[in-house]
């Protein structure tokens, strides 16, 4: 590359007579490929801020696209065309990735930017803590008063506050539970699901042993989100706590037998090694085919065992065969918790539409439209008055609300932090190379605590 | 060719000295079993290559033909074969409007930059090739550089900067950013190929009466078209891959591109359609795979410009 000038003939210099003749030339070829460039590309929006063309007063709501038969009316093809015909302005329907990862990374960036690309945002409840800490959630703490907060999970409503502050209204849960094979647990002669973690070991083992059943207990162990959620189950069932966003308690004793409990679901042989690259589609799959006693998953595995199309034709389970519980404990004086969450409606701070977004918000977390998300998508309700619908537990006999409303009551929310995906990253890694083997749960408290630690260290 | 000619050549005068004798003959016989060595070496590298390329293809293929529970069949990854044969993934893919319609975006993202992409690179790479002026060298390795810049660094500001441009969600947010990419790699190419060609081409032009602007028009241009092709091709490739801009500036649903939205298909919330997945991305291959079988010529002698120096 040094030589390239001197590779040149000088004659070379007679070929472009001069650099300016040069230039005009390239500058006519650049207005020419403008010029195609527009025509190519034509269509561009011109609208102002945000890009979207969405017209004055309209509201844009950024959501993924499995909550939209929720809010389609039967005969629709479009959704909110119930809440358009009551209301001033219309919504537009903004579609986000489906990989929740990618849609954080989009939503951060557009709320960094101050950007009104949405008015209304439907996310994860880690979000209303990471963003709203940066000022870029409507404080909804006025719109939202303690009373209205009466009827919603309080969990819920905890994971939208920080710094006394409210940013978010509940939209609907999302909860963990053990599913069971009650067949073959009565087979092996237990009249009840495990209470602790040790019986689940025990009456696994047993039914693979004597009911040649491959496995034992199915979870999500991969490096990601879910990962990390389960890691901090394994502890809370166990009595101990990582982190309240504040301060780090991942070298507890108790924090350490949760993570060992983990680990030994491998080592014992009642998880296979796989599950630590398992996500919950892996996890759950043995379970339908009727290879697993036991599965740790979220409440759409209620959807997916009453109506094994969806999940393929390789469903062999019936929904009688399956129990649900609680998930087990350490020991039975710790009382049952399960750590999940849900999504939560947001309101963007650079929002122009904060009026009409708040009514969107209301319309979307109201009684009737809980109770039509759930017959539509059977998304558990964040109101207790839906959760405790009884003709809702009666249509639906195979599902949270009929089963298993104790275990939506129990959820907690993942740790509230302004850096939470952070550490969420430190910690799904830590659990994945425990659960690989790659070391010891003593090291992996460590591991966690000292990343953690450091990750708290910037919010002083 | 004109090399084999003469080791050929050379081995069949040695051989033709030597005539007869088993000693005499060991000079050939023993080259020849170094060239049995070094085939098998070649091909067994040529065979590790394209397995670690065409396996996983070829793993795609299969979970786009058979029924998502097959996917979840124990081991699973067991035989290449698919357990049962299933086109309904295909059918799901071709039925989605969505999917026809970011076919189009990514067409439309695409074929813009690469036109973008040519019309600034082409002269660019003509006037570095031929000129002579101060720090050529240094704006060839500052253009080189361009493309080693990471991207994700620079998605925030230019989030910012295309906001206060209003072209966010616009496919131009997408095209600019991509030929920014794209073109160091486009310069290079043609810059080596435009070297290579001799300056007495159109010198002689000149000396027939033609300008400089038709000099490079009539006589480079149509000499360059394996340069020009290859780097369209190589340019249309990387954009039609390209996955952060366009999931980043593009906020439509209606205006993804194909990358954008295949991770998209799924069955519900959480259990990705992977069967449909699958299919979508060979779908989408096809046209890249058509392009470069058809250009494959011309994409080898453009990319071995100036290789060899003469």
């Amino acid at each position: 590359m040094k030589r390239t000038d001197d590779q040149i003939p000088t004659l070379n210099l007679y070929v472009a007579t001069n650099r300016r003749q040069f230039l005009k030339q390239g500058g006519s070829a650049l207005a020419a490929m403008s010029a195609l460039g527009l025509a190519a590309c034509g269509g561009s929006s011109s609208s102002s801020s945000g890009g979207l063309n969405r017209g004055v007063g309209n509201i844009a709501l950024g959501t993924t696209s499995d909550v939209v038969p929720a809010f389609t009316a039967s005969g629709q093809k479009q959704p909110f065309t119930l809440f358009d015909a009551q209301h001033k302005f219309k919504v537009k329907y903004v579609q986000e990735n489906s990989d929740t990862d990618t849609y954080l990374t989009n939503i951060r960036t557009q709320l960094r930017a101050g950007t009104d690309v949405v008015d209304v945002i439907a996310g994860d409840v880690s979000w209303g803590v990471q963003f709203g800490s940066q000022g870029w959630l409507a404080d909804l703490t006025n719109k939202f008063p303690t009373s209205a907060q009466a009827d919603f999970l309080p969990s819920m409503i905890q994971s939208c506050t920080w710094n006394g502050k409210l940013y978010g209204v509940p939209f609907y849960m999302d909860d963990g539970y053990l599913f069971y094979r009650k067949d073959l647990l009565e087979r092996a002669g237990y009249s009840a699901p495990p209470q602790t973690w040790s019986e689940l070991q025990e009456m696994s083992l047993k039914v693979m042993q004597d009911q040649k059943i491959k496995y034992g207990f199915m979870f999500s162990g991969a490096n990601f989100e879910g990962g990390t959620l389960l890691g901090i189950e394994f502890v809370k069932t166990s009595g101990g706590t990582i982190t309240d966003g504040k301060t780090v308690t991942a070298t507890s004793p108790r924090a350490i037998e949760g993570l060992t409990i983990e680990r030994s679901m491998i080592t014992k042989g009642i998880s296979p090694e796989a599950v630590a690259d398992y996500q919950e589609p892996n996890a759950e799959a043995p379970f339908i085919a009727g290879d697993a006693v036991f599965l740790r998953n979220w409440t759409y595995e209620f959807e997916d065992i009453a109506n094994p199309k969806g999940t393929g034709s390789g469903a062999k389970i019936h929904p009688s065969q399956v129990g649900v519980a609680p998930l087990p404990r350490a020991s039975t004086s710790i009382s049952p918790v399960n750590v999940g969450g849900g999504w939560n409606l947001y309101i963007n701070a650079n929002s122009p539409n904060q009026e009409a977004g708040w009514e969107l918000v209301q319309y979307m977390t109201s009684p009737a439209q809980q109770t039509q998300t759930f017959e539509a998508i059977q998304y558990n309700p964040t109101r207790l008055s839906v959760l405790n619908d009884g003709g809702l537990a009666a249509k639906y006999p195979f599902s949270a609300i009929n089963l298993a409303k104790a275990e939506v009551m129990q959820t907690i929310t993942p740790p509230r932090s302004p850096f939470y995906k952070d550490m969420s990253t430190v910690m799904a890694a830590q659990f994945n190379a425990m659960l690989r083997g790659a070391q010891t749960p003593e090291q992996t408290a460590h591991n966690v605590q000292s990343g953690l630690e450091k990750i708290v260290s910037q919010s002083v | 060719m004109s090399t084999q000619f003469e080791v050929s050549a050379v081995r069949r005068s040695r051989a033709f000295r030597h005539p007869g004798g088993a000693g005499r003959i060991e000079p050939g016989h023993h080259a020849a079993k170094r060239r049995q060595r070094v085939d098998l070496v070649l091909w067994g590298g040529v065979t590790v290559i394209l397995l670690s390329v065409v396996l996983p293809l070829l793993l795609v293929l299969k979970i786009s033909l058979e029924p998502p529970s097959a996917l979840n069949t124990f081991p699973h990854w067991s035989t290449l074969l698919p357990h049962s044969l299933t086109f309904s993934h295909y059918t799901t893919i071709f039925k989605d409007s969505q999917f026809l319609g970011s076919l189009k975006s990514s067409l439309i993202i695409a074929g813009a930059t690469t036109i973008v992409t040519l019309l600034i690179g082409g002269p660019a790479a003509y006037a570095l090739s031929r000129l002579r002026f101060r720090f050529r060298t240094t704006i060839m390795a500052g253009i080189l550089a361009i493309s080693f810049f990471p991207m994700v660094a620079i998605i925030a500001p230019m989030f910012i900067q295309f906001k206060e441009l209003g072209l966010l969600n616009s496919y131009f947010a997408v095209i600019i950013t991509d030929t920014v990419f794209v073109l160091p790699l486009a310069i290079w190419i043609l810059a080596a190929f435009f070297r290579q060609l001799p300056p007495d081409l159109e010198r002689a032009a000149k000396v027939d009466g033609a300008s400089t602007l038709q000099a490079f028009w009539h006589v480079i241009v149509p000499l360059s078209a394996p340069g020009v092709v290859s780097a369209a091709i190589l340019t249309f490739i990387s954009t039609w891959n390209e996955y952060l801009f366009a999931n980043t500036f593009l906020f439509d649903a209606s205006k993804w591109p194909v990358t954008v939205l295949i991770p998209n298909f799924e069955q519900s919330r959480l259990v990705p359609d992977y069967g449909a997945q699958a299919a979508a991305a060979l779908v989408v291959t096809i046209p890249i795979l058509l392009l470069v079988l058809f250009f494959q010529r011309r994409i080898v002698s453009g990319l071995t410009a100036g290789a060899v120096v003469g």
